[in-house]
């Protein structure tokens, strides 16, 4: 059938987000609109590694902390596509430090850009989707204690409710809404922990499958609940973690 | 507006966003406070003051700009030590003028 589908994709220029960009336009999305929030020469670079693959990509930079950047973003698409099949939440921030230091500002970032922003990215995505897939990421720390991961932990458990109610509710407009949960990816964002050297050998020492895990581990999960092959998976959480969760 | 009246403004307008967000006294905001040092702040804070900025005065922040505002070639702990309240509404008052001037 050829690549022929249209995709959103927030927080898409870098890490796993691009990753999943670049698989969109290798299977499946001839165009792909990429919002980011701040890092014009990565999202330039993920632009110029979509067009190599002969899709269309188009940039939308804005800070979806705030409603009215997100309505910004959706004036863009709608200027620029006639609908939307495909939404991809990446875009996510927050502080990584334990939850009894997180300060009222703190949380609130955290909560409105991982949680808040979604939902109303969906919103506004509604209308464009004749039928369509939504996929957001999430991480296991929405259901078990990961050290200073406080404040991301409870809003990504939001995040996975939000995923849930919507499943119902767009079931009937033929959406399906679906989650990745990832273990420890190797991105920037691991960085941010405090002590990331020993995290990351203590998350490698603990995973069975012995090793972190890659953006292309989580995108190729990405693009199967965006597949026909996923048609009867609705509202749920698909943890890839390379077994970590087991134990 | 005079340039006084603007110096001005911007300084009450961007001691009164680090005070709300830092959930500090504005009275302890000086020119020559550090934000990292002397007022407590977190990498999250900056961007939390930093999209506060933004929407007050209407204006993007181009975060590699301001680090560069500060000195050539710093380190990131150089960064923080210099990194003041009244670096930030130097380089603020300096995106205005620009923006007055297009």
């Amino acid at each position: 059938m050829g690549k022929h589908l249209t995709a959103l994709v927030t927080g898409g220029s870098r890490g796993i987000g691009r990753a999943i960009s670049l698989g969109l336009a290798k299977t499946c999305a001839s165009t792909i609109i990429i919002n980011y929030l701040e890092n014009d020469i990565e999202a330039e670079k993920t632009r110029k590694l979509i067009e190599s693959l002969n899709s269309d990509c188009i940039l939308v930079k804005a800070n979806l902390l705030f409603p009215h950047e997100i309505d910004k973003v959706f004036d863009e698409v709608q200027k620029k596509v006639s609908h939307l099949n495909v939404l991809v939440h990446c875009a996510a921030l927050g502080v990584f430090k334990p939850l009894r230091e997180v300060k009222p500002n703190q949380w609130d970032i955290t909560v409105n850009v991982n949680a808040r922003a979604f939902l109303l990215c969906v919103q506004k995505a509604i209308p464009m989707m004749k039928e369509g897939k939504i996929v957001a990421l999430s991480s296991l720390g929405s259901q078990r204690f990961v050290n200073n991961y406080g404040a991301m932990g409870p809003t990504k458990a939001a995040l996975e409710s939000v995923i849930r109610y919507l499943a119902v509710e767009l079931a009937p407009f033929n959406i399906q809404v679906n989650a990745v949960s990832g273990g420890y990816i190797e991105t920037d964002s691991i960085r941010k922990f405090p002590n990331a050297d020993g995290l990351t050998k203590e998350a490698v020492a603990r995973t069975p499958a012995a090793r972190l895990g890659t953006p292309e581990d989580i995108a190729e999960v990405v693009l199967f609940l965006i597949s026909p092959s996923a048609r009867w998976i609705y509202g749920q959480i698909i943890v890839a973690d390379g077994g970590l969760s087991l134990l | 507006m005079s340039d006084r009246l603007l110096d001005d403004q911007v300084i009450k307008t961007i001691s009164s966003i680090v005070a709300e967000a830092l959930l500090i006294d504005p009275a302890k905001i000086k020119n020559e406070s550090r934000l990292f040092y002397d007022l407590g702040a977190e990498s999250i804070d900056i961007l939390d003051i930093r999209f506060r900025i933004e929407s007050a005065f209407g204006i993007k922040i181009n975060q590699q700009e301001l680090i560069d505002s500060l000195g050539d070639g710093l380190e990131a702990d150089q960064i923080r030590q210099k990194f003041t309240v009244g670096s930030l509404v130097h380089y603020v008052k300096g995106v205005l003028n620009q923006k007055n001037e297009a």
